[in-house]
């Protein structure tokens, strides 16, 4: 006798990081990459059609590569749309290894929280043949939902493609209430690139390197250790001092992040903004940045202070949120989609 | 007569000489070939139960995590319900207590499915 098994499934698709996490109690993340062979010898080598996330970076000079998500959201075109189809199907196959064909997957999927109607309907339909049923909800709302934060709190969710801040006062937030920044990540791996560029033009950089860097020495705070990076110069390695680049540069971002707070704050009920200045919650890949808290709530100073914190389970805070909402979602709801 | 009984004498011993130990090598071969036919079949047997048994408890461990999971997040739900009485959709204009937060979000859903956009 076959029985069918309904599985639930929180993704946070994510235009670096994509992120997983099941009701049978596993969790992911990888790349949101594809990369495919470039001819027929690192075809023959890898003996593969495609290769997905950390798999993909470290054989990318045998691969054409693909990152298929732009500010948060899938590129609008083919290769993009069946590049994310892969990584999400490679993520629900490596951790729902017992899916038989009968079972059924339901999935709640965080996106920017202004993504288009567009955007989220590619999501669909990329994924129409290997998840059931499918809700999309707005990413930060997602974070909020998985601490439990409905009440009067600021959600500053910081990823790769973009920083979507969310108000939360009790109610299902709209439009207003919500910020998506393209000032993100990736913003400050360019900005990082240039100022480096500018200071040493020939010094020899690549994404990884710069993400790498700014994992290891990024910071907003005031006093920090200095940032000596080894690089190289047409192949000859040196140490080069990068502290005073680097703080500029990620104080762009914290910039931009500060100003949506303060916005965010600044048209919120009068009677309830002291409670929102104090509750800022900061989500997402970008809260490992030293001091980036302390920024938020330095950029508050003038509005009365305020207190940020960093969230523990920075790489599936999203994807836990999404989980929470889909399996607690009732099963006569989902028969309406 | 007497060299005739001889050589069929000799003849049938020696026959019985070479032919009896092949024939003891052959049934001993038939027999070991069907003893292990047997347990090969019984070991195939056992291994498909074992697997139809592996299936079953996988399933039941993924039920089980399933509901593991939900009674967790039971405690949640009760602020959940709370927050969903308070809520209102801009779009179906429906009163807060009518929808709650579950049916905002599929009606959204609906509506994003539905949208030509």
């Amino acid at each position: 006798m076959t029985t069918s098994t309904i599985y639930h499934i929180g993704i946070d698709l994510g235009t670096s990081q994509s992120s997983i996490v099941t009701s049978t109690g596993k969790r992911l993340s990888t790349k949101t990459c594809v990369g495919y062979p470039k001819d027929v010898i690192s075809q023959k080598r890898l003996n593969k059609n495609h290769l997905l996330g950390e798999e993909a970076l470290k054989n990318r000079l045998s691969l054409d590569l693909v990152w298929p998500l732009a500010e948060g959201v899938i590129r609008d075109d083919e290769v993009s749309k069946e590049a994310t189809r892969l990584v999400l199907k490679d993520l629900i196959q490596n951790t729902l290894p017992e899916l038989e064909k009968d079972d059924k997957v339901y999935a709640t999927i965080g996106v920017p929280a202004l993504a288009s109607v567009q955007d989220k309907k590619t999501i669909i339909n990329i994924t129409k043949d290997f998840i059931d049923k499918i809700l999309i909800v707005s990413e930060p709302f997602a974070v909020a939902y998985g601490i439990d934060r409905f009440d009067e709190c600021l959600i500053v969710d910081i990823g790769a493609g973009t920083t979507d801040l969310c108000r939360m006062s009790g109610s299902i937030p709209g439009e207003d209430d919500q910020r998506s920044l393209t000032e993100a990540g990736n913003f400050l791996d360019q900005a990082i690139t240039d100022a480096i560029h500018e200071q040493y033009p020939e010094v020899q950089l690549t994404p990884q390197i710069i993400r790498g860097i700014k994992e290891k020495h990024g910071y907003v705070s005031d006093n920090n250790d200095p940032a000596i990076v080894s690089l190289t110069k047409k192949g000859q390695p040196g140490s080069y001092d990068i502290t005073e680049i680097l703080h500029k540069s990620c104080l762009k971002l914290s910039d931009a992040i500060g100003q949506a707070v303060q916005s965010l704050v600044a048209d919120f009920d009068p009677d309830f903004q002291e409670i929102l200045r104090h509750n800022i919650i900061v989500a997402g890949g970008g809260s490992r940045l030293m001091g980036i808290d302390k920024a938020i709530e330095k950029s508050l100073d003038s509005y009365g202070g305020g207190k940020a914190s960093c969230i523990q389970d920075v790489e599936f805070c999203g994807a836990n949120g999404c989980l929470k909402m889909c399996q607690e979602m009732p099963e006569n709801y989902w028969d309406k989609i | 007569m007497l060299e005739n009984s001889v050589v069929q004498i000799s003849t049938g011993k020696l026959l019985g000489v070479s032919l009896l130990p092949s024939s003891i090598l052959l049934v001993s071969g038939i027999i070991i070939w069907r003893v292990w036919r047997n347990k090969q079949l019984c070991v195939q047997t056992e291994t498909d139960l074992l697997h139809d048994e592996l299936r079953q408890m996988k399933k039941q461990m993924a039920d089980l995590q399933t509901a593991n999971s939900k009674t967790e997040s039971a405690e949640s739900m009760q602020t959940v319900n709370t927050f969903a009485a308070q809520q209102t959709s801009p779009e179906s204009g429906k009163s807060p207590g009518e929808m709650g937060l579950f049916e905002y979000l599929i009606e959204d859903n609906i509506q994003l499915r539905q949208s030509t956009s």
